[in-house]
């Protein structure tokens, strides 16, 4: 959700090439400016024509948003390409072990992957839950995280994980993501509820990758639908790194459309966006929080 | 690194061959002093070395020794102590073993102060020295862990800078398990900065060994134990195994043998405190004639007697 307290709402798409190895505090952000109104809510659909392809040539006028069942106002829209602001959050627990470098191997091919405006955080959890202070689309810097943090052990963690990598981006503008590459439930007594309201509130777009084993639980796979996200399920055989290229495509290639809700009631709206073109489908968040910029 | 002022200006002709019609000129030297460790092929420290048993090689090119004396005893130390979730080692053996055991060890004219890996890293005071045991104190400042992450290379590096600008010889210890994430430095980066302002790095590994397998494919070794060890050479600290670190990867297809080795390998940290500490005030100065040019050189520092290691920074 795109939220600012003056008439002017700054969003992010054709940002400078951040100075990759200034201070985190000190990174800038993207600087593409559009104005928009100040409550406008900013979401990311992701659109496939009917031959299943990706549609990124469509206008303003092919979308509907319907909030709570009505028509609302399209304030701010874009084709172009979006640049990728994600935490990587990677699955090292025990269970996970025999896929350490499968797993590494593939994040190094999303690395390679992200282009000069994307910026990268690359966590895990395992025994601990850590996020690398870098958000950054300096690949050497990604690559050495890699290569010097992947730690594998311990138990899952994993809301608490996912809600970790949404705090780290929490001061980031435009469409933040979180990318969770885990083998199955959470065995550390987290739930999901936190980390559910929080996506709501603050349109985080989650996505999964689940590896052969338990895969993805229902509460998640649920959760990634609410969110507008997407998840892919591994068998043993299937490339990760595929899957990763997949992803980072869909990221690419989402439209950018800013509704202003019909009612700022501090309330949780359910949310359609909708192509008026027939055999098209559309991949958005389902409900989102009708609240006064704060 | 110890720069004297007194420099020695060396005759250009004397060194470039560079032809008979181009202009000579003067090259600049300064003595450089650099603190080592001696040890024997026991690992204990070798109090008497002399000029004859070292050779110092910078940038490949052999130099002069110009003295080899007894560094100051006096410790100037930084300890970093990791105590995140993965660290196997019981809270209240850390506590006794900084307490209890390292903590006596300090003595009037030494500089020493405990850190914690923790983000940020956290400094407990200045020690006072000549005390009894207190692991209150060690207490105190291990309440201060957080469950994650552990940016270890952070911390180390934070412990190295508090120490720059004060004498020789300058020194961080870190107890880890060398599992380190969230760390804004890299591990070269880190050993690169320290190397810059002459302080060594003692690692106390409580790092496992592990062969995952991998599938199909072969199986990968994890060793988190083999940052700490590298980070120790460049920058001429000793790296020193504690319990779980020592034990060996092959014995564990032997259910048996590798109880029979965890009874034989207990996680000791006070002792492995104790050696580290004992090593860092039998270090010796070594020093020589190296461009006064402002650049970095490699530098080697090797024995020339047999049955001795030297234990120097990589780069100065």
């Amino acid at each position: 959700m795109l939220r600012l307290a003056g008439a002017i709402l700054v969003a992010a798409m054709l940002c400078g090439v951040a100075a990759q190895q200034t201070p985190p505090s000190q990174q800038p952000q993207p600087n593409q400016v559009f104005r928009a109104r100040v409550d406008t809510v900013a979401v990311y659909p992701l659109v496939s024509a009917p031959d299943g392809r990706l549609s990124t040539d469509l206008s303003r006028n092919d979308f509907v948003v319907l909030d709570n069942g009505k028509p609302a106002a399209i304030e701010v829209f874009s084709s172009d390409e979006q640049p990728i602001t994600a935490a990587l959050m990677l699955d090292m627990s025990a269970s996970m072990d025999d896929r350490l470098v499968r797993v590494r191997d593939a994040a190094s091919r999303l690395v390679d992957a992200i282009g000069p405006v994307d910026r990268l955080r690359i966590g895990t959890f395992g025994s601990e839950i850590s996020l690398s202070p870098w958000l950054t689309g300096d690949k050497q810097l990604l690559a050495r995280i890699l290569r010097e943090e992947l730690w594998p052990g311990g138990s899952t963690p994993l809301w608490n994980a996912i809600g970790a990598g949404m705090k780290s981006l929490a001061g980031q503008t435009g469409r933040r993501t979180i990318v969770v590459v885990t083998d199955g439930v959470d065995t550390t007594g987290g739930t999901q509820l936190s980390v559910a309201t929080r996506a709501t509130n603050e349109l985080f777009m989650l996505y999964g990758v689940g590896m052969e084993g338990k895969g993805l639980s229902p509460a998640l796979v649920n959760l990634i639908a609410q969110t507008g996200g997407g998840y892919f399920s591994l068998t043993r055989k299937d490339d990760l790194g595929a899957a990763f290229a997949r992803l980072a495509l869909e990221l690419r290639h989402q439209y950018l459309v800013g509704f202003v809700p019909n009612e700022l009631d501090e309330k949780v709206h359910t949310l359609s966006v909708q192509v008026t073109r027939p055999g098209f489908s559309v991949r958005a968040p389902s409900q989102f929080l009708a609240s006064r910029a704060k | 690194m110890t720069r004297v002022r007194e420099r020695l200006l060396v005759a250009a002709a004397a060194v470039l061959t560079v032809g008979a019609t181009a202009p000579t000129r003067p090259i600049s030297h300064a003595t450089i002093t650099v603190d080592v460790a001696a040890l024997d092929s026991t690992g204990a420290a070798i109090s008497t070395l002399s000029s004859s048993d070292v050779e110092v090689v910078v940038d490949d090119a052999v130099t002069a020794v110009l003295s080899v004396t007894p560094a100051p005893s006096a410790l100037n130390l930084v300890l970093v102590v990791d105590h995140s979730s993965s660290v196997p080692v019981r809270r209240t053996d850390l506590i006794n073993a900084i307490g209890g055991q390292w903590l006596p060890l300090l003595v009037p004219g030494d500089r020493a102060r405990l850190a914690l890996v923790a983000s940020p890293v956290a400094f407990g005071p200045w020690l006072p020295t000549g005390r009894p045991a207190d692991t209150n104190m060690a207490r105190s400042l291990l309440d201060r862990a957080g469950a994650e992450p552990s940016p270890i290379w952070d911390a180390v590096d934070a412990a190295g800078q508090l120490l720059a600008g004060s004498r020789a010889p300058r020194a961080v210890i870190v107890l880890s398990d060398g599992r380190a994430t969230g760390n804004a430095l890299g591990l070269e980066e880190v050993a690169t900065r320290a190397m810059a302002i002459g302080v060594s790095i003692t690692a106390i590994s409580e790092a496992d060994d592990k062969l995952l397998p991998q599938g199909a494919d072969a199986p990968a070794r994890v060793r988190p134990d083999a940052s700490l060890q590298w980070l120790a050479d460049q920058t001429g600290g000793v790296y020193l195994e504690d319990g779980i670190a020592r034990r060996h990867i092959q014995s564990r297809a032997d259910p048996f043998g590798y109880v029979r080795e965890i009874m034989n390998t207990p996680i000791q940290p006070g002792v492995w405190l104790t050696r580290a500490t004992a090593l860092l005030r039998q270090r010796h100065l070594v020093s020589f004639a190296a461009p006064d040019d402002g650049r970095p050189h490699r530098l080697d520092v090797r024995p020339r007697t047999a049955g001795i290691t030297i234990k120097c920074r990589k780069a100065f």
